[in-house]
């Protein structure tokens, strides 16, 4: 069953099959979470918070919506509440960040590259970390942003240039 | 530049651009060292293993999702008392019912003015009994309709027969059994747990554990039998647990309820 056929019995009510969803989706949110530092008992909250979303608001989906954009959509709009719920300003939180990273990965390389991403605007580190890390296309990643594939690229470009920089000073 | 650098990393390049971005790069060696550096950089952004959320976010949705289909089935079972309602008035059999209720309760009142010895209380037990027949007859007619919403509505009518006979237990069984629509089925399930107390709902439950193949219908038959707590049912749930076609949220369900009625 696609994900989509699957959103739409919950959305016509058979609830049942959002578990479907939830076994397909729960990792990925999780770290998709931890990836933009988030710590685990936070990332776990926030990817429920995901779920309770799609199952609430199931009315909300449409045919034709690609249900992992949606998804997707959903889990940044949470991210940046709980951003703008525990702090106006998201550099704030850098210093909770890299302990919790610390605490998740031990990849010295994968935390030098974050530490370096995390220097950067956000719509770059955005860019970069749905590309990389998610695995998301361009085309999936401008309808989460809701920007053009044009200006996915031309952040993707601009973004690994500067990270780069970022990376090489911090080594 | 950017648009073709960045199409090249998701490998999306056609014969013609990657022509236009080769011809770019070996005009300008500065670029050209540029784009190496990032291609090499880009790959080296590996990606971390994932982890595995704990227990607690399992346990969590699995609540929550409950409690979201509790307030649904509170939502559907109103929207179908109100259709109902509206399909009572409106159905020819029941206006038919109607017309006997009131023949008979004009022949009561009659009776009753006429023979002040007549036992009042017992006529109108009789007269609820007739009722109550007349609602069995309509849903047993009803349960045979082509339509799916209105054999739902049949089997809704069992909330209001309160001490059914045989011939509407056997009937919901054989809905549950065999109807070739899965939400009558769940319906026929879910009126025939109403009935909890009479044995033979409850065999007929046990019993369909294993012949269903919906995940949904075998989720919502677990619950009924969990909550009616015959441990009869635990052997059925333990061959669902055994089966390798049972899906993953059934087994779940089926382990917790074996846990529940093992107590």
């Amino acid at each position: 069953m696609t994900d989509e056929a699957a959103m739409q019995l919950v959305a016509s009510g058979d609830l049942d099959k959002a578990a479907i969803l939830y076994e397909r989706y729960k990792r990925p949110l999780y770290n998709f979470y931890l990836r933009f530092g988030v710590e685990r008992d936070s990332s776990q909250d926030l990817t429920q918070q995901v779920f309770y979303r799609i199952i609430h608001y199931r009315n909300s989906f449409r045919d034709g919506y690609e249900f992992r954009t949606w998804i997707y959509r959903i889990a940044r709009n949470i991210y940046h509440d709980f951003l703008k719920e525990h702090s106006h300003n998201h550099k704030d939180l850098h210093e909770n960040i890299e302990v919790a990273e610390e605490e998740n990965y031990d990849d010295e390389q994968y935390l030098l590259i974050q530490k370096a991403l995390k220097k950067l605007p956000q719509e770059y580190q955005e860019v970069l970390t749905m590309s990389r890390y998610d695995e998301l296309k361009y085309e999936e990643i401008a309808d989460i942003l809701n920007i053009s594939v044009s200006l996915v690229k031309v952040r993707v470009h601009r973004g690994l240039k500067q990270l780069k920089e970022e990376y090489l000073k911090l080594n | 530049m950017e648009q073709l650098f960045a199409d090249y990393l998701e490998d999306k390049l056609n014969a013609k651009q990657r022509q236009e971005l080769e011809t770019l790069l070996s005009d300008d060696e500065a670029l050209r060292d540029e784009f190496e550096d990032l291609k090499a950089f880009y790959a080296d952004m590996n990606k971390p293993a994932e982890l595995d959320p704990t227990a607690t976010l399992d346990l969590g949705f699995y609540m929550m999702l409950e409690k979201e289909k509790g307030a649904e089935q509170k939502k559907r079972k109103k929207e179908q008392k109100g259709a109902m309602r509206v399909s009572w008035i409106n159905s020819p059999i029941l206006k038919y019912a109607a017309g006997i209720v009131l023949l008979l309760g004009i022949f009561w009142i009659g009776r009753k003015t006429s023979d002040k010895d007549l036992n009042d209380l017992s006529e109108i037990a009789k007269i609820k009994n007739d009722v109550e027949e007349t609602k069995q007859l309509v849903m047993l007619s009803m349960l045979k309709r082509e339509s799916a919403s209105e054999r739902i509505q049949a089997v809704n009518y069992c909330y209001d027969i309160n001490k059914p006979d045989d011939e509407v237990l056997k009937a919901l069984i054989k809905t549950l059994n065999t109807d070739e629509n899965i939400n009558v089925r769940t319906s026929a399930a879910e009126a025939l747990s109403h009935f909890g107390d009479e044995k033979i709902a409850r065999d007929a439950l046990i019993q369909t554990l294993l012949t269903q193949k919906e995940p949904t219908l075998q989720i919502t038959v677990i619950d009924i039998l969990a909550n009616l707590g015959d441990k009869r049912a635990v052997k059925p749930m333990q061959k669902l647990l055994q089966n390798t076609d049972t899906e993953e949220v059934v087994k779940r369900k089926a382990m917790e309820s074996v846990k529940v009625l093992s107590l």
